[in-house]
């Protein structure tokens, strides 16, 4: 059995962990979530990259497709949200964090939401690209 | 060696997303590097490139963290700081930036 999270601690004299926004309130949750927490902050962060990646990927394409306004879009699109989203997840995951010292609710994953949104505008995009055959 | 504090494995397996999301951003970084090169764009070199050396350094310190806070758990003293968290969400929107100068650079 791990051992017990002394939740009953309050901040330590001398606890200078950053952010402060995090770290100064509440009391110290469960080791374990705090590790799930950032275990989904580098999932996010993963996707975030993969939307990235697509967009440089879309770059390459500029050779092989003639379309340069619609790749310039998609390309510009993807890495928009992809850092966007980056950004986002690790703010993310700082209130989460707060939520756990303070023992809330954990917030609501709106960014899952746009993520979903964009994923299916790029796919569509590139799905009607594909149906319209080679220039 | 180390003592397994938890049962459940979860300083292992943040260790072991935190490798696989270090990997991405490696091999994108290198993706980005090339394009860059192949399209003749210094400032999409540069994004890449520091977003490579952010990744690099953070797979290093790892380590060094892994080892850290499995001692803290051991004692049961509050574990370290997120870590290299941010510098690695920057690195993400650092490759996302490099698009425009990759889009715009001639051939």
């Amino acid at each position: 059995m791990p051992a017990p999270a002394r939740a009953d601690e309050n901040e330590q004299p001398g606890d200078r962990r950053r952010p402060r926004r995090v770290y100064s309130v509440g009391t110290e949750p469960d080791p374990r979530f705090t590790l799930a927490n950032e275990r989904t902050l580098l999932a996010w962060l993963r996707t975030c990259l993969a939307f990235v990646l697509t967009g440089v990927a879309a770059v390459a394409l500029k050779e092989v497709v003639d379309r340069p306004l619609l790749i310039a879009s998609v390309a510009v699109a993807a890495c928009a949200v992809g850092t966007v989203a980056a950004i986002g997840a690790y703010l993310r995951w700082q209130r989460i964090e707060i939520a756990l010292r303070l023992r809330r609710p954990i917030p609501s994953p709106r960014l899952a939401g746009l993520l979903v949104a964009a994923l299916v505008v790029l796919g569509g995009t590139g799905l009607a690209v594909l149906l319209s055959g080679p220039r | 060696m180390d003592q397994l504090w938890d049962a459940g494995l979860q300083p292992e397996r943040t260790a072991l997303a935190w490798q696989r999301t270090c990997l991405a951003c490696a091999a994108g970084s290198l993706a980005v590097l090339r394009l860059a090169v192949t399209a003749g764009s210094a400032l999409a070199a540069l994004l890449g490139a520091v977003a490579l050396l952010m990744t690099v350094a953070t797979a290093g310190w790892l380590r060094l963290r892994y080892r850290r806070m499995t001692r803290r758990l051991n004692r049961g003293s509050p574990i370290a700081t997120l870590g290299p968290a941010l510098p690695t969400a920057l690195a993400i929107a650092l490759l996302g930036l490099s698009v425009l100068p990759l889009l715009t650079a001639e051939h």
